[in-house]
């Protein structure tokens, strides 16, 4: 693990700094008209620092998109959403990573239907309503397409960086 | 390529199966979810006719004072204060709210509350409480404030309303557009707008869901009023 830690901690900034850009480009992109929907391209990336880098980096770099893109884009409660779907992305994808014999197109897809869980289940605590479960169930099912394409994209990146990126 | 994650070949077949299970299963949850929000969500009779008729209102009956039903919520009144194009009547008696559940100043609650008579209605909730529901009779718009900077501008008209402006980062909830009577089936959030960053939630509720929405406030005003009496006749011998 701390084979390189100078190419972790560069590949890491880069990282953070690709999920930023795209979180930033994402939110032009509407989504079917559905309110609050985006593809969620960050994830692509954090699954390959799953990959990559380990899960402990992996939450880090989570924790600091989050962090940073609240503080840049989305203001503080944006960040509370943000980061409640993060976290339990996260720790769905890591668990199904550390099981194994998962392909990363599904690990990603299981990441973004938790990413929307996440949300909309703080948004169900604070809000005190249970309404939303209808909500909650068509941005599952939005979920398992977009996570079908940044877990695409994570594999093909995987599969198409050049071996001197990763560390 | 990546070691660890690539099985041999001959596990090729089990891992397939395993990406398909999990995949049919995320999707089955959903599906399940997906009822169960269909089935929570009443189709909305639609009333031949305004259900106002039904309980007979005196013109001049004032309308139920909103009280913050989130009973502790009560630190700081709600100031929706009705401003902008003249609200309509019962919207302008709704939209100052009287922090009731602070002194206990509302009226005697013994009187069943009633509704002005409308063939819908819109209930707002935020953080600090929800209010009474408010008919939906004419246009008009007013000013929903929280205090420091936090406001949302709704836009009420016949049997329907949107979010015509708000404070927020995201401008979600303005871009939920209008709900009607008509829309609420097609609509992903039915009968709600929602602006999360500004915890504001309006519902756009029949008459039968605006009565009993309006008589579970009372019986939680009357609850908190309870409270309220023990708790200043405490302070009063602790004086």
């Amino acid at each position: 693990m701390k084979r390189n830690s100078t190419r972790r901690l560069t590949l890491s900034a880069l990282l953070v700094a690709v999920m930023l850009i795209l979180g930033y480009i994402e939110s032009f992109l509407p989504v079917g008209g559905v309110p609050g929907i985006k593809i969620g391209l960050s994830n692509s990336v954090l699954l390959l620092a799953v990959y990559w880098l380990g899960i402990p980096t992996a939450f880090l770099l989570m924790a600091a998109k989050v962090l940073l893109s609240g503080l840049l884009f989305a203001g503080v409660s944006g960040m509370m959403y943000a980061l409640a779907g993060g976290l339990l992305s996260m720790i769905v994808m890591s668990a199904l990573y550390k099981v194994r014999g998962f392909s990363p197109v599904v690990i990603g897809m299981a990441g973004a239907v938790f990413h929307n869980v996440g949300q909309v289940g703080l948004a169900m605590i604070i809000l005190q309503t249970d309404k939303l479960v209808y909500y909650m169930a068509v941005l599952m099912l939005i979920g398992l397409a977009t996570g079908f394409t940044t877990g695409t994209v994570a594999k093909l990146l995987m599969n198409r960086l050049p071996e001197e990126l990763k560390p | 390529m990546n070691n660890e994650n690539f099985t041999p070949k001959e596990k090729d077949g089990a891992m397939k199966k395993r990406n398909l299970i999990l995949v049919l299963a995320l999707a089955a949850v959903a599906l399940l979810l997906l009822f169960v929000g269909l089935s929570m969500r009443k189709p909305a009779a639609r009333p031949p006719e305004a259900i106002g008729t039904a309980r007979p209102v005196d013109a001049g009956e004032e309308i139920v004072a909103p009280s913050p039903a989130a009973v502790e919520a009560a630190k700081t009144p709600p100031s929706g204060t009705s401003e902008e194009t003249a609200a309509p009547e019962p919207v302008g008696g709704v939209a100052t709210p009287s922090p009731a559940a602070i002194e206990g100043e509302n009226t005697d609650p013994t009187p069943r509350p009633t509704l002005y008579p409308a063939t819908s209605y819109l209930r707002i909730s935020t953080g600090r409480g929800v209010y009474a529901p408010i008919p939906l009779v004419e246009d008009g718009s007013f000013k929903l404030t929280q205090g420091e900077g936090i406001e949302n501008v709704i836009h009420v008209g016949k049997d329907s309303f949107y979010m015509e402006s708000s404070t927020c980062d995201n401008q979600d909830c303005v871009k939920q557009g209008e709900v009607t009577l008509d829309n609420i089936e097609e609509r992903i959030l039915f009968n709600m707008v929602i602006c999360l960053p500004n915890q504001v939630t309006l519902e756009l509720l029949t008459p039968e869901e605006a009565q009993t929405a309006l008589e579970d406030m009372y019986r939680a005003q009357e609850a908190y009023e309870d409270e309220a009496a023990l708790a200043a006749e405490d302070a009063y011998e602790a004086q």
